[in-house]
């Protein structure tokens, strides 16, 4: 009862921070790197915007677990999704959104005269990644091992915008990131035909009752044009 | 004979006992999810050791730094009578009151490495203090000095100058008496302020995620492992919370004379 | 030669202190009500006070002349004993009693040995080991004496330094104050019968010092 209680307040305070709206609407659960699509949604012609709860995926299952009341899901990469599954939350799969692609951004300047991923293994350069336990260090992972890439990593950070923040202000020399953050923050890649590869996809699910519209939405042709106008790639 | 037990006026019971139950329900919840059968082997995996020893390191040199650098603040706020102290001491506070988060970029903006006087530090001394240890331990001082400082000058203006008059009466320089009388009839307040500004640095979390970053063996303190064990093993956060929790306690317990006597 | 002369003013809260006196070597009793000023005289001459105008000097030396000259009470060579002995909580009685030997450089074991002399002389041996703490009012005063009286100096100020005296004490202690080391001493005292024992009286009224007389 304890919990419930507790889940019901933290529920109530986490949708007062998407949108402050009603509480008629459905809820969407969104990933962080997705956060562009609240106002999309607002703007978007026959479209009833439902109420965004943007959070780290991981986080979001976490919510649904304990009983929060949300429609839609989407989280930032298939193994949150899967875990989503196993925990019995999802009522019916709704494909792919949108893909990520991993990016090697440089800091304004390029003061590390960073080229290729091999300089990721330079030690008196200042790089950082995403921490395993998230999608995007996840996906770095899994390209320096695919591609036998040695690293020296100072700092595995909890999200990658911060990790994004701090390349951009010049504290690191560069990083691995998403597309859509280095986008979002105007800095430069390099070495993209390598890392081309590295992608993850936005699953979306059913999780509840309530409108799914705004998957629809995204799926459309209007959608995926605002979904690669920030960084995105098709599904 | 007694003093009768003072009554309770009745509209202050309900907002009491909803204070209390604000303060313990979250520790209760915390206890009641800890996965207790599991939790030694949670708590000696090489993250969560890692972390133990990161966080041992900074929270106990950013205590240390906090007596050798708060100490004399201290000393200047109690003794000082110019009109600028009032200035000066609300700036003591300032972290107290900042979010640390706010501290940490404000620390990034001064002594990161394009920072202000950051720059200065790497190219004229060559220490770089983000990404480092070191600067893990900076952050963490930075928000703790404030509780250091305010315990040892409440202190410091409650034993007043009597004892200082004493010695210089017979003789003593303002060094000798600072050493001789001062530091030794500080003592209770002296391990109250390194308590209370461990246990702070201990906790310690936004500015040192902010300024420091996050890596093992180097940066990632008790609570950076927490916050990262939530998004992929909820139960080894709380394993941990479970741990800071009851060292927190610990050093309550211990200050309790020392804190709550006036 | 004047041991002390001071010529000023000193404001503090409701008292104004006004000066114009010369002190001499010798026994000099301070008397007046309280309130009158006798403890901020005191004060003014061990350095915890500045005048605000005019000049304080001690054997010559301008100690005090109300703008950049003021030398600190460490460097003063005084010795005071408060009216709240103000003895140190952290050591023990004899230590409380070495510590000015100490501060001079004085080792240990000198120190303590020289103590352990003047807590003899003030009836306490006995007690050199214990915490002030322990010790009554009366016990604590003598302890203070001693140290004053330990601490070599060119001028004794004492602050009612029998005020919490048994009568048995009183005599020997005032007895060894009058026999102190120290070549100028000033005895601040409302006890009348202590008024009249010095080389010198001065009496202090609403801040200013009215006589100036010797015996």
């Amino acid at each position: 009862m304890m919990r419930g209680v507790l889940t019901a307040m933290a529920a109530l305070i986490l949708s007062g921070c998407g949108t402050g709206g009603s509480g008629d609407a459905s809820l969407a659960f969104f990933p962080s790197s997705m956060s562009f699509v609240g106002e999309l949604a607002e703007e978007a012609e026959g479209l009833d915007a439902p109420e965004f709860v943007f959070a780290g995926s991981s986080r979001l299952v976490a919510q649904l677990d304990d009983g929060a009341d949300a429609a839609v899901l989407v989280t930032a990469d298939e193994e949150t999704m899967q875990r989503a599954r196993d925990h019995g939350l999802v009522v019916e799969d709704l494909g792919i959104v949108a893909r990520n692609r991993l990016v090697l951004a440089v800091a304004p300047g390029n003061p590390g005269k960073i080229t290729s991923v091999d300089d990721l293994d330079d030690g008196s350069l200042l790089l950082g990644v995403c921490a395993p336990e998230v999608p995007c260090g996840r996906l770095a992972r899994e390209a320096t091992e695919t591609l036998g890439l040695a690293i020296r990593v100072d700092t595995e950070e909890a999200n990658v915008r911060s990790l994004t923040v701090k390349i951009d202000t010049g504290e690191l020399h560069g990083g691995l990131i998403y597309a859509t953050d280095a986008l979002a923050f105007d800095l430069k890649t390099v070495d993209d035909d390598t890392l081309a590869a590295f992608t993850t996809e936005y699953p979306a699910a059913r999780v509840g009752d309530g409108d799914v519209g705004i998957i629809d939405y995204l799926r459309s042709p209007a959608g995926q044009a605002a979904l690669t106008d920030h960084g995105f790639e098709r599904p | 004979m007694t003093t009768p037990r003072r009554t309770i006026p009745r509209p202050l019971i309900l907002p009491a006992v909803l204070a209390v139950a604000l303060l313990v329900l979250p520790v209760v919840g915390l206890l009641l999810e800890a996965p207790w059968s599991s939790l030694i082997e949670r708590l000696t995996s090489e993250a969560v050791l890692d972390a133990m020893r990161v966080s041992l390191v900074v929270s106990a040199s950013a205590a240390a730094l906090c007596l050798a650098l708060g100490l004399p603040l201290a000393w200047v706020l109690a003794n000082s009578e110019r009109r600028g102290i009032r200035v000066l001491r609300a700036f003591v506070l300032l972290p107290m009151v900042l979010p640390p988060v706010v501290g940490g970029t404000a620390l990034l903006f001064a002594l990161g490495r394009r920072g202000f006087f950051g720059e200065w530090l790497d190219w004229g001394v060559g220490i770089t203090l983000p990404f480092t240890t070191a600067g893990a331990i900076v952050a963490a001082t930075f928000v703790a000095l404030p509780f250091f400082v305010t315990t040892l000058e409440s202190s410091l203006r409650e034993q007043g100058t009597n004892l200082d008059e004493a010695a210089a009466a017979v003789g003593s320089s303002p060094w000798a008496t600072f050493v001789h009388v001062t530091l030794p009839t500080q003592r209770g307040a002296i391990a109250a302020g390194l308590a209370l500004s461990w246990a702070r640095a201990l906790g310690e979390f936004g500015a040192t995620i902010t300024f420091a970053g996050s890596l093992g063996g180097r940066t990632r303190t008790l609570p950076l492992e927490t916050f990262l064990a939530l998004e992929s093993d909820p139960e080894s956060a709380v394993a941990i919370s479970v741990l800071l929790l009851a060292v927190s306690l610990t050093v309550l317990i211990a200050l309790r004379g020392k804190w709550f006597a006036r | 030669m004047s041991s002390i002369k001071v010529s000023g003013q000193m404001q503090r809260g409701d008292l104004s202190l006004q000066l114009d006196l010369g002190l001499e070597v010798g026994l000099t009793m301070i008397t007046g009500a309280n309130g009158a000023g006798k403890t901020s005289l005191l004060r003014l001459i061990a350095g915890f006070e500045r005048l605000d105008a005019g000049h304080l000097t001690l054997d010559g030396h301008t100690v005090d002349d109300a703008a950049r000259t003021f030398v600190p009470t460490h460097q003063r060579s005084i010795a005071y004993v408060f009216q709240d002995h103000r003895l140190f909580p952290h050591l023990s009685v004899l230590d409380n009693v070495a510590f000015p030997h100490r501060r001079r450089g004085v080792k240990k074991a000198a120190a303590s040995a020289r103590a352990q002399i003047h807590l003899t002389d003030v009836g306490l041996s006995e007690q050199a080991a214990i915490r002030p703490t322990q010790l009554s009012v009366g016990q604590q005063q003598r302890v203070a004496l001693a140290r004053a009286l330990a601490t070599p100096a060119d001028i004794l100020l004492l602050d009612e330094p029998l005020a919490a005296a048994d009568d048995e004490s009183r005599g020997a202690l005032r007895e060894l104050i009058i026999n102190a080391p120290h070549s100028t001493v000033l005895w601040v005292t409302h006890d009348p019968d202590d008024a009249d024992r010095g080389d010198h009286r001065i009496a202090v009224a609403e801040g200013r010092v009215e006589q100036n007389r010797k015996r």
